[in-house]
């Protein structure tokens, strides 16, 4: 499984950090970006409205023609959205993992407001280290 | 558990619902959005704006169109389907501009093959065929409703 990026939605729906791991694949660009962020935010309350059955939390997964998309959402609110290779087996303990460290090198750094941009550098080293161990890209 | 089917609906190029068939739905439409139009038109919207976030989102296109430029059928990345933790959500697009959404449990694999299967065996037999019927209106065809119904339980996905 190959990550392709990776996109940090506050609970408000602003993007607080999104991330390309691959040089090869087209870019999102960043005002494209933002309103991707808040766009998702919407469709994973409607998601949970249209639901036929009860007690819906939101969209986990979407898959399309040429990638997936996985979603953790946390109690607090705060989504992570992983962009991945198509058919790539669902790993929820990565998600889970940036998760602890978005909890470690975010929120336990003094200098860091909850629900801002998040530009901690020791997250973006060990995010990077996280995404290297899965096998790169290949066009 | 067997996979199970929800409900089931049918949109026109223009994005109106000209039909919907349910099976099993505990939580009602009064305790979504409050009217059957109102989901239908929800319903409408949340594709329609899930296709636009696919295409641009799309890493394996260049010249991918930005957020919000219209697109032709057929034209940039399209979704195939979502998860959530309740349902999954697949969705069909016919190169007329059909589109078919199909609500099941959680624990059913790649659906595209049989909403191909079902335009072509059902949709296009019972309802293109019919003489009586306009393309793109809103219809009620009691033959459709039943081969639905036969084609979804032959394939496992209706607990009867």
């Amino acid at each position: 499984m190959s990550i392709i990026s990776l996109y940090v939605i506050n609970k408000s729906g602003g993007l607080v950090y999104s991330r390309d791991f691959s040089e090869k694949l087209s870019r999102v660009d960043l005002n494209d970006s933002l309103r991707l962020a808040s766009i998702w935010h919407s469709l994973h309350a409607i998601a949970s409205q249209l639901s036929p059955l009860p007690g819906c939390m939101g969209i986990e997964l979407l898959e399309s023609d040429t990638f997936d998309l996985h979603c953790l959402e946390t109690p607090t609110g705060t989504k992570f959205l992983m962009v991945v290779d198509p058919s790539s087996p669902y790993l929820p303990s990565v998600l889970q993992r940036v998760y602890e460290l978005y909890t470690d090198y975010v929120l336990k750094n003094p200098f860091y407001e909850v629900e801002q941009v998040i530009k901690c550098e020791l997250f973006d080293q060990h995010l990077e280290a996280l995404v290297r161990r899965y096998p790169g890209m290949s066009m | 558990m067997s996979p199970q089917c929800f409900n089931f609906y049918v949109y026109n190029r223009q994005g109106v619902c000209i039909h919907y068939q349910e099976w099993y739905r505990p939580k009602s439409v009064t305790q979504g959005t409050g009217s059957q139009a109102d989901d239908q038109k929800q319903m409408f919207g949340l594709f329609w704006t899930l296709n636009n976030f696919c295409a641009t989102m799309n890493p394996k296109d260049a010249s991918k169109p930005a957020l919000g430029q219209p697109r032709k059928i057929g034209e940039g990345c399209r979704f195939n389907s979502f998860t959530t933790n309740c349902y999954k959500l697949h969705f069909y697009e016919t190169p007329s501009g059909i589109k078919f959404i199909l609500n099941t449990s959680r624990d059913v694999g790649d659906l595209r093959d049989l909403l191909i299967a079902l335009y072509d065996d059902v949709f296009v037999d019972k309802v293109i065929k019919n003489p009586l019927y306009i393309p793109g209106q809103a219809f009620k065809i009691p033959q459709f409703n039943s081969g639905v119904d036969r084609f979804l339980s032959l394939r496992g996905m209706l607990q009867q």
